[in-house]
């Protein structure tokens, strides 16, 4: 959706992104996912598969930085400090579009 | 103006992508066309009946629905396949049991570094390590239906060494050795 006015909503809490998200890759069955937000996976830096997306949003994260309102198309854009399977740390950033409900992550690699 | 192609037919979407191009296009994956789902890790996954998109600065994204059903899915057709295990395979399995290659190499019994060589194919597992890892899989994954597999194949080769009780049983000579009880030499012949 492109929308360039109007109420910006509240950013997400951590704890309500991470249920968000959690449920979404959870969801054992199509049916269940129909009710939950579809999830969109983009881009992975090389190197990272979408076993390190899935266990680094599971994991414990927390926010990078401070989450970005896009005007253009509407959305909170949240990006999680989270960590590879093996432990190594990569930025997840989550466009959350709650109009679609549906989220899209792209992952990479973190430099601190 | 952004546009959605599906079965033929155009209609106008959203972008939810990072970039900052204003349009993407929709695609629904198909058996003829099915998307290659690179990001699993493995270069021989397609999806079927999945929506993805291509946005205008050509990024590739997929609509995944119960992306850990479907990445338990692969993991299981990977065990139970007939033919060796390949470097990333072994790299998939281990990153689904979601261990570090430390602990996996220690809990299959390779060293860290050959680990690193077969994961990255540089170097293959020999026929006992393959087997190994895919038995240390299903009872690591629990996944019912490997674990079911493989109490079929346990129960088959047990079948094999069953042949006629002999009408007195053999000694069975347990001893103790270092601190523990282990079953002595020649025990049940």
């Amino acid at each position: 959706m492109v929308q360039e006015h109007g109420v910006i909503p509240k950013p997400l809490t951590e704890q309500e992104l991470k249920k968000l998200v959690v449920e979404a890759i959870n969801a054992t069955t199509f049916a269940e996912t129909l009710e939950t937000y579809h999830a969109l996976y983009g881009h992975m830096e090389r190197g990272i598969e979408s076993n390190d997306v899935v266990h680094g949003l599971e994991g414990e994260w927390e926010f990078e930085r401070p989450p970005e309102f896009n005007k253009a198309h509407w959305q909170w854009k949240y990006y999680i400090a989270a960590k590879t399977v093996d432990e190594e740390p990569i930025t997840i950033i989550v466009a959350v579009d709650s109009w679609r409900r549906e989220f899209l992550t792209v992952t990479r690699w973190r430099q601190n | 103006m952004a546009t959605r192609i599906s079965d033929g037919h155009k209609m106008a979407t959203e972008l939810v992508h990072e970039c900052t191009a204003t349009s993407r296009q929709e695609f629904v994956a198909t058996q003829e066309k099915p998307y290659h789902f690179l990001e699993s890790g493995l270069p021989n996954i397609y999806l079927v009946g999945v929506r993805y998109f291509v946005c205008e600065c050509g990024e590739k994204y997929v609509e995944v629905p119960a992306i850990k059903q479907l990445l338990d899915l692969i993991a299981r057709h990977t065990v139970m396949k007939d033919e060796a295990l390949t470097g990333p395979e072994i790299k998939f399995l281990r990153k689904r049991l979601g261990q570090k290659a430390a602990d996996f190499a220690s809990s299959v019994k390779l060293q860290p570094e050959t680990l690193s060589r077969v994961e990255n194919e540089k170097q293959s597992v020999g026929q006992k390590t393959d087997f190994y890892i895919r038995i240390y899989y299903a009872f690591s994954s629990k996944d019912p239906a490997l674990l079911d597999a493989l109490k079929q194949a346990l129960d088959k080769a047990l079948s094999m060494r069953r042949a006629k009780a002999p009408k007195k049983p053999p000694k069975t000579v347990a001893k103790m050795e270092h601190d523990e009880w282990a079953l002595a030499a020649g025990a049940g012949a």
